[in-house]
């Protein structure tokens, strides 16, 4: 059964739950208030959905943002954050306060970006485009989410046939990004790395090479509502495979 | 002027800590905090508020009306969830008002834009919002 995120900047999930009843049987997601699953096919074309009440998303990819933890009145930066599951899930912590930076450089996939952001009514947020190795340095962050692009190797949506070649790129890719993200990072700061793939080489190395880098960069446990295996990093299987890192910047 | 055209339409005044940027076709809502991002390739920020021109003149978008429908004090028409519901499958409500109107909930809540003519309010939901009703083959 599909999972939603209810927008809780436009309705309540009680008010949601109760609404979505007429699609089929709702359950809450007893760690995520925001989170309830749905019986029913095709929610996108649901009155419901075109209202901004909710956003279509895996149980699982609600977790790096619980890792954030995102405040209001912060400054936060989702430095890969189209298509905005996650930007608006930010802004939504938020409670449409602070600023909230969400930069892709796929001008494709910012499009789709800009209509959650309409769709969900969030007003604190900023899109930017660029490679996020090269964001430059104007604003540094409270909290910095990097959902790093992977090879999808533990997604329901995404099983990308990569070549060895491009799969050493990509890993070159998240090290680079990683280390910009946290340079970025106020001290004291929160940056949480994640994928949703299982291969070490795009998880536990990427995060050991900015360890090895950065002197002042701390890794610690996440605070997840879920069951997960950890060292170092945490390991989720839910209705799909995540893997979370988070590391602070020392004071 | 986007601002001078809600109020004086709909009575919509924005609230304190949010401000309209305007660009070359639309205009924008965000929050003051988002005025002094300084990026150079700054894609958008906020959400679209409406449209400079349109065939009806400046027009709202139904992301606005969406987020401040409630603010509207005239130029509104409340509706029952079931008349929204056909609202949104693209059908005419009965009624006798002219120009832009903002559909309200029975909560008061923005729910969607429309234009009166003739005794009809055709519904202004972008084709891609609307919800389509799927019949057995």
């Amino acid at each position: 059964m599909p999972s939603i995120r209810v927008n809780t900047l436009r309705i309540s999930p009680a008010e949601l739950k109760s609404a979505m009843g007429r699609y089929g049987k709702v359950e809450t997601v007893p760690w995520y208030p925001s989170a309830l699953i749905v019986q029913g096919e095709n929610l996108a074309n649901t009155q419901e959905y075109q209202l901004g009440y909710f956003y279509l998303q895996s149980l699982a990819s609600m977790l790096p943002v619980i890792a954030l933890d995102p405040q209001p009145g912060e400054h936060i930066l989702d430095l890969a954050a189209a298509p905005g599951s996650k930007a608006t899930q930010i802004a939504q912590h938020m409670k449409n306060s602070g600023i909230l930076i969400a930069n892709d450089d796929a001008y494709m996939r910012l499009k789709p970006l800009g209509g959650h952001i309409g769709r969900l009514g969030i007003l604190n947020c900023a899109v930017t485009e660029y490679d996020g190795r090269k964001l430059p340095s104007i604003m540094h962050f409270h909290r910095v989410l990097l959902d790093a692009p992977c090879s999808g190797l533990g997604s329901r949506f995404t099983h990308s046939p990569y070549s060895p070649n491009r799969l050493r790129q990509m890993c070159k890719l998240q090290k680079q990004l990683l280390v910009h993200a946290f340079d970025l990072l106020l001290p004291g700061g929160r940056l949480i790395y994640s994928t949703c793939t299982t291969r070490n080489e795009e998880n536990e190395e990427v995060v050991q090479r900015l360890l090895d880098k950065r002197s002042d960069a701390k890794l610690e446990k996440p605070g997840l509502p879920v069951p997960h295996t950890y060292g170092p990093g945490a390991r989720i299987e839910l209705d799909e495979f995540f893997f979370i890192a988070q590391l602070t910047r020392g004071e | 002027m986007f601002a001078q055209f809600l109020f004086a339409r709909f009575g919509i005044q924005l609230p304190d800590g949010l401000i309209f940027i305007e660009r070359k076709k639309h205009v924008y809502v965000a929050k003051k905090e988002l005025g002094g991002v300084s990026y150079p390739r700054l894609n958008r920020a906020g959400m679209i508020a409406g449209k400079k021109e349109s065939i009806f003149g400046p027009k709202p978008s139904l992301d606005f009306v969406l987020t401040f429908g409630h603010l509207a004090i005239k130029n509104t028409i409340p509706l029952s969830d079931d008349e929204i519901r056909k609202f949104y499958q693209n059908e005419k409500i009965n009624m006798d008002k002219e120009g832009l109107i903002i559909v309200q909930n029975a909560q008061g809540k923005g729910a969607a834009l429309g234009h009166g003519k003739d005794g009809w309010l055709t519904p202004l939901i972008p084709k891609q919002r609307l919800v389509k009703l799927y019949k057995d083959a």
